[in-house]
């Protein structure tokens, strides 16, 4: 805002900048509590602030940027001086699209652009070719991301999502890069996936690996994390090979939370249901009554698994859920052929959680629990982001797509869309596992048990 | 022990649901006229939205959304995607149709609630509880094609027309044009400020301002984070917090409504504003 000047001394006779330095001096020693700036005289104003910095920079494979060994992923961002905030304690890659807010994301870099020193921060944006755009297309669209970034280049342009190996070498987006390479409006030409979507059915690996091996792109975007730690260090690994440098997304594991209805004093997951709901045209009691009936429901099970596995939190210390994502950044923080990992860092706070973690290690009593949790998750979960399995059935039996659909009845709470959909399988469907002698077993390269976990879904997706 | 973490998985991945409930009538693309549909429509929901619009998906998330619905069409040699997000509410709707809005786009009067175009690529509506992305896929598709593809889904979407009621919350005096919008969460850079409507303001003698009202949830009037200083003011309760570059955030109200004001250097001035809005 226009009124606020920050160097405008504070009421204790110091800058703002001056005091932020102190308050973070303070924060420093003091670990966990904030630190607190004295505003008005008769109130204590906690102080964001005072966070640690990054610590730690990598070589971004034949970039040779320095990068922070965490950077800003810009999905979400809603406000500049986040960005800005990022930049004055060491982050120096930002992560965005085209896509991300119908480019908002781009403009709020650009509105803290100002602020930072170009030369010194890597801007990735990224564009769709799934339509097959013409050359001049993805020139124009990228002349409107720089618009929104104010900035004369970017260092990098990605192909966007790609899970078709065709679009690998989408031959408009290659040109576009080598003039716009040309131009002095690019330096780096890079691709993401995500893994298989839609119709499009090509695994992140196989994606990736094809790129590197491609000899076009000197950066990309892969997921990795202790869930799908073989796929992605299958990438890592020839993307070493090949100097290419990598940013990591998704590498958090899913929620760690309890769900206990307390009408008075809702937690965050609640909350969020009653918005949901709420926003959905039901009244506060028709809420309330949907929620006690679904917890009625599923609390026998709630009950007896945080039974069994509350010895196991205890023995691993694990006290939250931010506890059990920091851990899962440490993972791969670890790993030095992951250059740079980027989470979403829309908030202050959430920046001030993971700068902490720069330059980190996971403790080995840290590594031993995503190790355990990784296996447990590996072998009871389908990710049904690859197609490993996709030869080893006789009958063709499209596998991570029924996984699919037994995810979306049973974590979307979906029912019949998902009954459905798995009824126009038609006879392509998991009944035939029941009289087949599996060759499927250990196709799973992550140990899912494929046919048990097809009847299973198969049952539920039936009601037989 | 991998018994007990499997149950583990069990809580992690039913407690991630939400409940099941009973669903309005489904929503269709409109098929704007002249248009010929291609293939199906594709429906995508919260756990899967990433699947269509990959990272592009988290903005959408911090928000109502419920579904998307996409179609593709053709009308000679020219293609355009429409995309139907059910947003759950007007007021969240008109959130991320501000946030996407381009600021050089074409408005358009009397299509939808609001509607601009950029041409040559895209066209955005707002109606009711949907948010409509029109894009030229392919081939020649002119202004006047995707703008009469805009009319038609405005024309056949369910639901009202006009801005969501919610906005007259806010003060029209001192209001700057045009900048009146709506954060599902993360406003100003904090986690714990969502469901906020807010507008920029300037006032005769240059004082500017970020106003905003939101219904605060439990947990922030518990100050869970600790990142908040909380007080009494004139019977109303008041939280504070410095904004990193901004000067400081001053909040004031009750239980159900808290009023909000950023840009201020000093909380005394903020609050003297806050207690005059109040009153």
């Amino acid at each position: 805002m226009a009124k606020h000047d920050p160097d405008k001394k504070h009421p204790c006779g110091m800058t703002r900048r001056g005091f932020l330095a102190v308050g973070g001096a303070v924060a420093l020693g003091a670990a966990a509590k904030p630190a607190l700036a004295r505003m008005d005289g008769d109130q204590e104003t906690p102080e964001v602030g005072g966070p640690p910095k990054i610590s730690r920079y990598r070589t971004l494979g034949r970039t040779d940027f320095k990068v922070s060994d965490i950077s800003m992923g810009c999905g979400s961002i809603a406000e500049s001086n986040v960005v800005r905030y990022a930049y004055d304690h060491g982050m120096n890659l930002f992560d965005t699209a085209e896509s991300y807010g119908n480019g908002d994301s781009e403009k709020k870099i650009g509105e803290a652009m100002e602020h930072m020193q170009r030369d010194k921060i890597f801007i990735v944006t990224k564009t769709d070719i799934s339509e097959d755009p013409d050359e001049q297309t993805l020139i124009d669209r990228f002349h409107k991301s720089l618009e929104r970034l104010k900035t004369p280049y970017a260092d990098a342009l990605y192909a966007h999502g790609i899970a078709d190996l065709k679009l690998v070498e989408y031959e408009p987006f290659l040109k576009a890069c080598e003039k716009l390479k040309a131009d002095g409006k690019l330096k780096h030409a890079g691709i993401s996936s995500h893994g298989p979507r839609g119709e499009e059915p090509d695994a992140m690996d196989t994606v990736l690996i094809k790129a590197a091996e491609s000899g076009h792109f000197d950066v990309m975007l892969l997921s990795y994390g202790f869930v799908n730690a073989e796929e992605g260090e299958r990438v890592l690994k020839v993307c070493k090979e090949k100097n290419i440098g990598t940013t990591i997304m998704k590498s958090a594991t899913g929620l760690m939370e309890m769900p206990v209805l307390d009408v008075e004093n809702p937690s965050e997951m609640i909350q969020g249901w009653f918005e949901y709901l709420e926003g959905m045209g039901n009244t506060r009691e028709q809420a309330i009554e949907r929620i006690t009936k679904y917890l009625e429901r599923e609390g026998p099970r709630f009950e007896e698994s945080l039974k069994l596995s509350k010895p196991f939190i205890e023995k691993h210390g694990i006290k939250s859920q931010d506890e059990l994502d920091m851990k899962s950044l440490q993972w791969v923080l670890r790993n030095p052929d992951a250059h740079t990992i980027c989470p979403s860092t829309p908030t202050f706070d959430a920046l001030d959680k993971v700068l902490a973690l720069s330059g980190t290690e996971l403790s080995a009593a840290g590594a031993q629990f995503l190790d355990e949790y990784a296996r447990a998750y590996e072998a009871y979960n389908c990710s049904f982001s690859c197609t490993e399995c996709a030869g080893a059935c006789p009958h063709k039996v499209p596998v991570s797509t029924i996984m699919r659909y037994a995810y979306y009845y049973r974590k979307q709470g979906r029912e019949k869309h998902a009954m459905r959909k798995y009824a126009r399988l038609g006879t392509q469907n998991a009944a035939v596992c029941l009289d087949c002698d599996a060759p499927c077993v250990g196709a799973c390269p992550y140990g899912v048990q494929a046919q048990a976990r097809l009847f299973e879904a198969h049952g539920l997706l039936t009601m037989v | 022990m991998k018994r007990v973490i499997l149950f583990s998985m069990l809580v992690l991945l039913t407690a991630a649901a939400i409940p099941a409930v009973a669903q309005p009538p489904e929503v269709n693309v409109p098929v704007p006229t002249g248009w010929t549909a291609v293939d199906q429509e594709h429906r995508y929901d919260r756990d899967n939205l990433w699947e269509y619009i990959n990272g592009a998906a988290e903005m959408f998330l911090t928000y109502r959304f419920r579904e998307l619905i996409v179609a593709d069409f053709e009308q000679g040699d020219g293609a355009i995607t429409v995309s139907v997000y059910d947003m759950g509410r007007p007021l969240d709707a008109f959130g991320v149709f501000e946030t996407e809005k381009p600021a050089t786009a074409e408005v358009l009067e009397g299509v939808g609630s609001a509607a601009v175009l950029q041409a040559p690529y895209q066209g955005l509506l707002l109606k009711d509880r949907f948010y409509v992305k029109i894009e030229a896929g392919g081939g020649d598709v002119s202004a006047e094609a995707l703008q009469g593809a805009l009319q038609d889904v405005a024309a056949g979407l369910p639901g009202e027309g006009g801005l969501p009621p919610q906005l007259a919350a806010l003060p029209e005096d001192g209001r700057v044009p045009g900048t009146v919008a709506y954060a599902g969460s993360n406003f100003l850079g904090f986690e714990d400020l969502s469901a906020c409507l807010y507008a920029d303001y300037k006032v005769t003698g240059g004082d500017e301002y970020r106003l905003f009202v939101m219904k605060p949830r439990a947990s922030f009037l518990r100050n869970e984070s600790g990142k908040w200083a909380q007080s009494e003011q004139e019977g109303r309760i008041r939280f504070t917090r410095t904004v990193p570059y901004s000067g400081v955030v001053v909040l004031m109200g009750d239980k159900e409504r808290l009023i909000g004001v950023s840009g201020f250097d000093e909380i005394q001035s903020a609050t003297e504003l806050l207690t005059s809005l109040l009153q």
